[in-house]
């Protein structure tokens, strides 16, 4: 190893050690049960929720995606700011919504609140099991994104399977301890290193390689107009209709990510999600600064091979060893915090719903099937340590085959927003409705794709299978109305009677 | 940082039962389509590179200003809805005629 190399590697370790210890600590003192692991208790105010929500939208892609893109294809990119600021706009009634529901009904996950919409275990299964086949691809590709980062900052000397391991173990020691308290902590040491190496890029990055912002502007529209307009460079249709129905697409979709919901649900009050809708945009403006970055290496190393390492190729190039490795702790903690709150929203998923035996709103079930507070949060942290297993397994032995399918992860988790999302505000949503419209639609999303259909002329596939999702889903709950089915949208009177 | 969130002791949340609910309607909330309006447009009728707004091309200008404008727009809305104004619950059409949280269906 060389001197860079050495001082890099010693900095990422005693960053990691530190963020083990702020995570694990963070929970020193607080009551032990299943609402305070997996959703704080909802107890955190503005501030820790903003925290928690800017650190998963600030991910390692932002790092290696987005200037990757950017290089490849120029305006595409864009999309990624529309939609997060199109999806905060959407949550300023889809958080406070849900928050309501679930607080209402003592609900911890997607799945919970959809067995209890329809008073359905089954129905909160099916969830269950979709939202998590189309989460574990993301959180392996976290993991990888991760061994790209450190790989990178540390000039090769630290190996990408090592690295994928340190992420792991990193996530799972706080999030097993901690819960989703121990994420907002990591996420508050993440963005302060975030907003010092992004704003420093943008100051450093067009000084240094193109003589200011103005010139490197110019030099931009002279040499590579291509990149400045849609479809952008060589970016595989990714015009207009594509930027509309997936700006649109994720823009809802994630509003019901099983980790957004964990932040929604750990929040105090509906205003500190509605302060947070307010707040949070302006957080996007720090993406514009890796597609800068990204644009520059046009300039600086056209010829780079893996577009993912535009950023990293730029900084491991000038700077000195001790600020490269800051800027890769803000990159490896970008994908240690998202990961940790997605392996917790599994964990949740499952806990409850699918080994705990649900939460008891299944007018067929009698209540001594359903498992305590404690051994449902006992079974929640095996599920949540198998599944970031089951990811690391993955991006050791299968490093393309899964992170193909979360390239699906929006268009998948789309699907379930009429049963998750717009249940609560369409009273005549029938379960049977809901369960054939997610059936036929993600049946749908993944035909086109797996047919090589994805985008269809140019749109989205996943818009096309949300839109037979939602017909079939109408169309079925109006042929059979609530009263054919037990317990339907008007909530069941052996509960609601129970009401103090 | 106006709520410490870890004072010594634990905080616990507000008791549900003690958020207010709204009746009106809130007409304020269709401005909440304001942010995908403007990006959606980008494509349709801003995709050139000319003219140069301070020396960045059409295109990426109109993106920086709708992420400006954005937060903005949200901003206003959240000072002219009556549920902002006084904290409380979003109505829930599915939840029609529940009033308080029950005991006995959550986990206890």
């Amino acid at each position: 190893m060389s001197g860079s190399a050495v001082i890099a590697t010693t900095i990422f370790g005693l960053a990691m050690v530190a963020t083990i210890l702020i995570g694990v600590l963070s929970a020193r003192g607080r009551d032990k049960g299943l609402a305070e692991w997996s959703v704080s208790s909802r107890g955190l105010g503005v501030m820790f929720v903003w925290l928690l929500m800017a650190g998963e939208t600030y991910t390692s892609f932002s790092f290696l995606g987005t200037a990757g893109w950017s290089f490849s294809y120029g305006v595409p990119i864009l999309y990624l700011v529309a939609y997060l600021t199109v999806g905060l706009a959407v949550a300023y009634v889809a958080g406070p919504a849900i928050w309501t529901y679930a607080g209402r009904h003592n609900l911890i996950s997607i799945a919970d609140m959809a067995e209890h919409r329809f008073r359905s275990r089954p129905v909160g299964i099916l969830v269950a099991v979709v939202a998590t086949v189309f989460i574990v691809p993301y959180i392996q590709l976290q993991i990888q994104g991760m061994g790209v980062v450190v790989n990178a900052m540390s000039y090769g000397g630290i190996d990408l399977r090592v690295a994928a391991i340190v992420s792991f173990i990193v996530a799972e020691a706080f999030i097993l301890v901690s819960g989703l308290r121990g994420s907002a902590w990591v996420s508050a040491l993440k963005d302060v290193l975030v907003i010092f190496a992004v704003v420093f890029l943008a100051v450093y990055v067009p000084m240094h390689y193109v003589h200011g912002a103005g010139a490197f502007m110019h030099r931009l529209v002279v040499e590579k107009p291509e990149w400045l307009t849609f479809p952008g460079h060589a970016s595989g249709g990714r015009g207009a209709a594509w930027f509309v129905s997936t700006v649109l697409l994720n823009g809802v979709t994630i509003t019901i990510f099983p980790n957004t919901v964990a932040g929604y649900f750990s929040a105090r009050s509906p205003n500190a999600l509605r302060r947070n809708s307010v707040l949070l945009p302006w957080y996007q403006l720090l993406l514009f600064i890796p597609m800068m970055v990204g644009a520059t290496a046009l300039f600086v190393v056209p010829t780079l091979k893996n577009s993912d390492l535009a950023l990293f190729a730029l900084v491991t190039r000038s700077l000195p060893s001790p600020l490269v490795a800051v800027i890769g702790v803000a990159g490896a903690l970008s994908a240690i915090v998202p990961m940790s709150v997605f392996v917790l929203a599994i964990g949740t998923l499952w806990g409850r719903t699918l080994l705990g035996g649900g939460n008891g709103a299944d007018p067929r079930r009698t209540r001594t099937e359903r498992a305590g507070d404690a051994r449902t949060k006992r079974l929640s942290q095996l599920v949540c340590f198998v599944a970031g297993l089951i990811a690391l397994a993955g991006s050791l032995f299968y490093p393309s085959a899964l992170v193909q399918l979360s390239v699906l992860s929006y268009e998948g988790l789309g699907q379930l927003v009429p049963i998750v999302l717009l249940a609560l505000f369409w009273r005549r949503m029938t379960a049977a409705g809901a369960v054939a419209g997610l059936v036929v639609g993600t049946a749908i999303m993944l035909g086109l794709w797996l047919t090589g259909h994805d985008p269809l002329f140019g749109v989205n596939g996943g818009v096309i299978a949300l839109v037979a999702n939602l017909i079939v889903n109408a169309a079925v709950s109006y042929a059979r109305p609530a009263e054919a089915v037990p317990g339907g949208p008007a909530p069941a009177p052996a509960v609601a009677g129970e009401a103090s | 940082m106006s709520q410490p969130p870890d004072e010594a002791g634990r905080v616990t949340p507000p008791p549900f039962d003690e958020f207010p609910e709204v009746r009106s309607r809130r007409p304020v909330l269709w401005l909440l389509l304001v942010p995908a309006v403007l990006y959606c447009a980008a494509p349709l009728v801003a995709n050139r590179i000319e003219p140069r707004v301070l020396g960045v091309p059409f295109l990426l200008m109109w993106i920086i200003v709708t992420t400006v404008i954005s937060p903005i727009v949200i901003w206003i809305v959240s000072r002219y809805d009556p549920a902002y104004r006084t904290d409380a619950i979003e109505p829930i059409p599915a939840d029609a005629g529940v009033r308080t949280r029950e005991t006995g269906g959550g986990a206890r």
